[in-house]
């Protein structure tokens, strides 16, 4: 007879005014087992979860929870029947310490008074850590902890409550790949328990490695469950958005030209990064990889003139150039599009044409006032474009999906006319298809004469894209090849602070 | 079939108009139900009486729309009153011109001096805003305490209250520089490439400043804006006392910041604007006139006017979830 699953979903709908989120989703999860959800924005894959741990009631269908129906009605019920959430978004609470956030809500006692038995506390995080095989301090604040330690933090919350389920909202989007491979260890030890996981991610690299199972969500719908062994990346892709993907990254198709119109030399910002120096072309695409925490981001922004470096020079088309505030770097044409769209890109209250024309507006108004006209035509030209999916210009962009919302953020530095362009982590969060738009836009750029710095840590991404990698390692520039010359390994091995 | 999107569209007029509603709704019953509060002379006195607090609330917005705050308004504007009162009191036979002046001079002076320190605190020292205008509005009233000797300043020339009860033709000045204030503000916000960075700055201070905007410039100005009205709404209203108080204006932070919560401005920033801040003024100003018309003690307009207050704001907040 066959195992009986731990989640037993059949004929699971849900709707929302005017959507239609889920239908029809059938699907077992079974213990000991790494059962992978694939699916663009807006598949379901978040409302799927969200009905099974309790934040949402299904409209329609059944759950059986171990052979018994369940009705969650929050998520304190479905923690209590041993399911627990990992979100996308960190939700530790950065000044307490790790143990206080592991046994947040359940510390343990001093006998039976209220006060809280810190020793213990600190002792059982301890004890957690080693069973995981890694190495965090119980008593550091949160906030001192890189993202990865934090990610590190909060599965090891969803252990420590005895979870037979363990849900993971792509729990490696805020993490390089040296620090994936530490939590796929730690999946590798949950499944040893027989714990039961749901792993949403848009790497496709990343499913092959930890997934046994596979489901792929399109409209609200489960296309399809498979055995991994019996699908490959193509057909993954092909379920996810119906149809075939030819070709996934864009390559510019002429070479860069010779002419250099971005100069670093030894930029050092004393702690952070130290002695950067590198070149970049007119019609190029630079990649910057490296591991989180090497120092990339603060570079980037050190460029752009948001942080201040302690020595060094800037040659922009060969003019000596140090920046003391945005403004001036986005007036000599240089655009930067943040890692953190949702809180560093985008007004999210504020509506598509605002977003577009928000580093523009001195430009294109008279005497101070706003110029509507030029602002409205502008945002429908651009939405036009890049095919930016919205209902009209005055949409919030928090309405967006994130390959949207990032449209706009480019359109922001197209209007601005930017020659150069910082992107970090273009693609972070964004489905294939976004992806594969994203990266027509760049190329397009580039085709154009303009240049551009992609910080990424999807390694397939900057090789796809590149046409030379930038590797840095703790604030130093490691290497710097050639994409013909450069594979996964030579990158991971400048990378990784045990290579030298 | 129509009559039913008809009943859907209009119930969501409702929904994202709240407060315009609740306003009608307060007007509707007070001119039903308070004796003489329809006539025209006290509609033109609830314009004069909430004129002073909707400059103090035009200031107000900018800051809040910012992201920040002003707990030293109130004070700021006693300190004005006096210095204005001092200032006049060596002009005896003052024109209603000099009046003006010296009014308009001390409202620069004393609102840019404040207003200064406080956005220097706030936007190149990052203070959080709470705690620099607290501080302000501590300093500001102990010195008006300090030069008054905690003693008001009475014997001003006639000429001199001009600005607070003063008519130009059937029409309040009061009223006619609340409108022209208010309108100013509008348009600042609305159409003005400083407006929508003031929007922008409240929206995401981060978002801003990565897209070229000069935060700490905008703050600075948002900052001076409040205080400089602050002052003037101080000076207008010691003009209409005939007298500089130390003690003026007290507890007048707590009325612009009701105003512009009221309105649906969100205190978070970024989202609202004068119309929100006017329904605010208009609310708060026929809500004590009628409980005023009643006969109702001051005491128990104050808590009256708390207990309104938190139930239109839980109406609204309920309304955006």
């Amino acid at each position: 007879m066959k195992e009986r699953p731990l989640i037993e979903m059949i004929g699971v709908s849900k709707s929302f005014p005017g959507v239609k989120a889920l239908t029809d989703v059938s699907l077992n999860i079974y213990r000991g087992k790494v059962h992978v959800l694939l699916g663009e924005n807006g598949a379901g894959k978040s409302t799927l979860i969200k009905i099974i741990s309790g934040v949402y009631t299904r409209d329609e269908g059944i759950i059986r929870l171990d052979g018994c129906e369940v009705n969650f009605r929050d998520t304190r019920e479905s923690l209590a029947a041993g399911i627990s959430v990992i979100h996308q978004e960190l939700s530790v609470i950065p000044d307490l310490t790790v143990a206080e956030n592991i046994f947040l809500g359940r510390e343990p006692k001093i006998g039976k008074s209220s006060f809280i038995d810190q020793k213990k506390m600190n002792r059982d995080a301890e004890k957690l850590f080693a069973s995981m095989g890694v190495k965090i301090n119980p008593k550091a604040l949160i906030r001192n902890l890189n993202n990865a330690d934090k990610q590190i933090v909060e599965i090891a919350r969803a252990i420590s409550q005895n979870s037979s389920l363990v849900i993971m909202d792509e729990p490696t989007s805020s993490l390089s790949e040296h620090e994936v491979e530490a939590l796929f260890e730690i999946i590798d030890r949950l499944k040893k328990e027989n714990v039961a996981i749901i792993y949403i991610t848009h790497r496709l690299k990343e499913i092959n490695r930890i997934g046994d199972t596979i489901s792929i969500l399109r409209d609200g719908k489960v296309v399809k469950t498979t055995p991994l062994q019996e699908i490959d990346e193509s057909q993954m892709i092909a379920l996810m958005v119906g149809r075939e993907v030819k070709q996934f990254y864009y390559k510019p198709e002429k070479s860069p030209s010779k002419q250099i119109v971005l100069e670093v030399k030894n930029f050092t910002r004393h702690g952070v990064f130290n002695d950067i120096s590198f070149t970049l072309m007119r019609g190029e695409i630079l990649g910057v990889a490296g591991l989180v925490g090497a120092g990339r981001t603060e570079v980037m922004r050190a460029i752009f003139g948001v942080d201040q470096i302690d020595s060094g020079e800037c040659l922009l088309f060969g003019k000596p150039v140090r920046f003391t505030h945005p403004q001036q770097a986005i007036e000599a044409g240089i655009g930067l599009i943040p890692e953190d769209r949702r809180n560093q890109g985008l007004l999210l209250s504020k509506s598509v044409k605002e977003n577009i024309s928000l580093s523009n507006l001195d430009g294109n108004s008279k005497n101070g006032f706003l110029d509507f006209k030029w602002e409205m035509e502008t945002a429908k030209e651009y939405i036009e474009k890049l095919n930016i999916k919205t209902p009209d210009e005055n949409a919030f962009t928090k309405n967006l999906s994130g390959g949207n919302q990032q449209k706009v953020v480019i359109a922001k530095w197209l209007v601005a006319n930017s020659k150069i362009l910082i992107m970090d982590e273009p693609t972070r969060g964004i489905d294939v298809n976004a992806k594969a738009e994203i990266y027509m836009l760049m190329k397009n750029f580039v085709e154009n004469g303009g240049s551009i710095i992609m910080v990424s840590s999807e390694l397939p991404e900057v090789l796809g894209v590149s046409d030379r990698i930038m590797v840095m390692r703790e604030g130093r520039v490691s290497g710097i090849i050639n994409s013909q010359e450069a594979t996964e390994e030579r990158i991971m091995q400048l990378a990784s602070i045990q290579a030298d | 079939m129509s009559g039913k999107l008809e009943t859907q569209k209009l119930s969501g007029f409702l929904k994202k108009n709240s407060m315009i509603v609740f306003s009608v709704i307060l007007i509707m019953f007070s001119a039903m139900f308070v004796p003489r509060f329809i006539e025209l002379t006290n509609l033109m006195n609830v314009l004069m009486q909430i004129a002073i607090n909707a400059l103090l609330a035009t200031g107000m917005t900018f800051v809040i729309l910012s992201g920040g705050i002003d707990l030293s308004v109130g004070s700021v504007a006693a300190l004005t009153g006096i210095l204005a009162a001092f200032v006049i009191k060596l002009f005896p036979d003052a024109s209603v011109l000099t009046s003006i002046l010296v009014i308009l001079g001390s409202a620069l002076l004393i609102g840019s001096v404040c207003g200064g320190i406080i956005a220097v605190n706030v936007s190149k020292l990052k203070v959080t805003p709470f705690i620099a205008t607290l501080a302000m509005m501590s300093i500001t009233r102990g010195l008006a305490y300090v030069f008054t000797q905690s003693r008001p300043v009475f014997g001003l020339p006639d000429s001199f209250s001009w600005l607070g009860i003063g008519y130009i033709g059937p029409i309040p000045v009061m009223v006619i520089v609340m409108i022209l204030v208010l309108l100013t503000a509008h348009i600042i916000l609305t159409r003005t490439c400083f407006g929508r960075y003031v929007y922008a700055v409240g929206s995401n201070e981060e978002v801003a400043e990565l897209s070229g905007i000069n935060t700490v410039k905008i703050k600075f100005y948002v900052y001076m804006i409040c205080s400089i009205l602050a002052a003037l709404g101080g000076a207008a209203l010691a003009s209409r006392l005939q007298a500089g108080q130390p003690a003026a204006a007290q507890g007048y932070e707590l009325n612009a910041i009701a105003a512009v919560a009221m309105g649906g401005t969100s205190m978070s920033g970024g989202r609202g604007g004068i119309a929100q801040t006017v329904l605010g003024l208009i609310i708060i100003g026929v809500i004590n006139n009628a409980l005023s018309l009643l006969g109702v003690s001051s005491y128990w307009q104050t808590i009256t006017m708390g207990v309104i207050i938190l139930i239109a704001v839980i109406f609204d907040q309920n309304k955006s979830r």
